[in-house]
């Protein structure tokens, strides 16, 4: 008999991704377990997950001998890691549901009310 | 009850419903009210919406409890208004709950916009109730990722246009963002939407959470940060984006008279210590 389930499905691969994304450096199982905060997952659970995301591409594989394996994520360099990410912004289903961010959810409706109650006395150029 | 009496309740509880729908927005858009208070209008709104669907789910109620219960009717007439109201109102029950459980499911594309993000992090700082996530990039980004894990999000430029105060200010909105859970009620104003996309009152609720949002986290913003550097902060990103809504959302906050910087209490979370 198991116990309640401790994750939702997905979950795990989700935090394992989100652990070496915070990382600098490649990162051990063993390393990665000292990393949980709630229930921590069994070695070899871990294994399992991180072989999946390997195989998805997710995760990159750093062999340097059978017995010292480390992972980490693969990362883009500089300008096109940030042209792809705000293009992922961008294609996010619905921004405004996504993303609360601090400019441009307003629309010209929007501005005309406020124009209408708040008399505008130097529009920016 | 008899089903006569149930019948009518049905019908009143319907029609409150269908008012609640139609007047609330007319009567909340009233006058520049819910302009100077954004909170008291939101919660105005969503209290509104709240009770339009408990008369509507009373209706469905009444006439499922009147089609199981009544026995004894007057006419073959009513039998048959009984028994098609209480189906009717089960058909229109599923149909929400199969619609919502759908369009719920369409749109999470949260989880994933964050984590591309934190793929180019460059530094992530665990805070209390957030992760503040700096990112390197050119563009003035700043925003807050409602979720299980929520984050806010700043582009390098924008660290490097704002002074510290300002910065601090900007960060205070996207704080009030998260604590003032402004992410379920759009996902509820969109989801209301969806449902009602072809009468009027199905995107007013929509279209007031969006504006209504941003002032209140400004004033939230302006009460803990200063309006004055909350202002200097708008000014400066709308004459950066040529975006005339930050401009005005600065002249809104000209209109009120706000706490003096003694009595001001930034919370530690998004402290920012000058560098």
């Amino acid at each position: 008999m198991t116990g309640a389930r401790t994750r939702e499905w997905g979950e795990l691969e989700r935090e394992l991704l989100r652990l070496l994304r915070g990382q600098e450096e490649p990162l051990s199982a063993r390393q990665l377990q000292e990393l949980f905060s709630g229930p921590v997952p069994a070695y070899t659970t871990l294994m399992t997950a991180l072989t999946r995301l390997e195989r998805k591409g997710q995760v990159l594989r750093i062999e340097q001998s059978p017995r010292k394996v480390r992972f980490s994520v693969p990362r883009p360099d500089g300008k096109d890691a940030c042209a792809s990410m705000i293009s992922t912004l961008d294609q996010a289903e619905d921004r405004k549901a996504a993303l609360l961010a601090f400019a441009g959810n307003l629309d010209a409706q929007d501005i005309a009310l406020l124009r209408s109650v708040f008399p505008d006395t130097g529009r920016p150029r | 009850m008899t089903g006569e009496g149930l019948l009518l309740f049905v019908a009143a509880c319907a029609g409150a419903a269908v008012l609640t729908a139609v007047l609330s927005p007319l009567v909340l858009t009233v006058g520049r009210w819910q302009l100077l208070h954004p909170r008291a209008a939101l919660t105005a709104w969503f209290v509104a919406f709240f009770l339009g669907l408990s008369l509507a789910a009373a209706a469905v109620m009444g006439s499922v409890v009147a089609a199981v219960t009544v026995s004894e009717v007057a006419s073959h007439g009513q039998a048959v208004l009984v028994t098609a109201s209480g189906w009717l109102g089960l058909g229109a029950f599923g149909a929400v709950i199969a619609f919502v459980a759908t369009s719920a499911a369409a749109s999470t594309g949260v989880g994933q916009s964050s984590q591309v993000a934190a793929a180019v992090a460059r530094s992530r700082e665990e805070r209390d109730g957030f992760t503040l996530v700096r990112f390197r990039g050119d563009q003035l980004i700043a925003c807050a990722v409602p979720g299980k894990h929520p984050e806010i999000l700043l582009s390098t430029a924008m660290e490097e246009t704002l002074t510290v105060s300002q910065l601090q200010a900007v960060l205070a909105h996207e704080y009030a963002h998260l604590r003032q859970r402004h992410g379920w009620a759009v996902r509820i104003a969109q989801i209301n939407a969806l449902c009602l996309s072809r009468v009027r009152p199905g995107r007013a609720l929509q279209r007031a959470t969006v504006l209504l949002i941003e002032l209140a986290a400004d004033d939230a913003a302006a009460r803990q940060a200063g309006a004055a550097h909350l202002a200097n902060a708008l000014t400066v990103l709308a004459n950066a984006a040529g975006d005339e809504s930050m401009h005005l959302r600065a002249v809104r906050l000209t209109a009120r008279r706000w706490p003096s910087a003694a009595r001001r209490r930034l919370p530690q979370a998004i402290r920012i210590l000058p560098t």
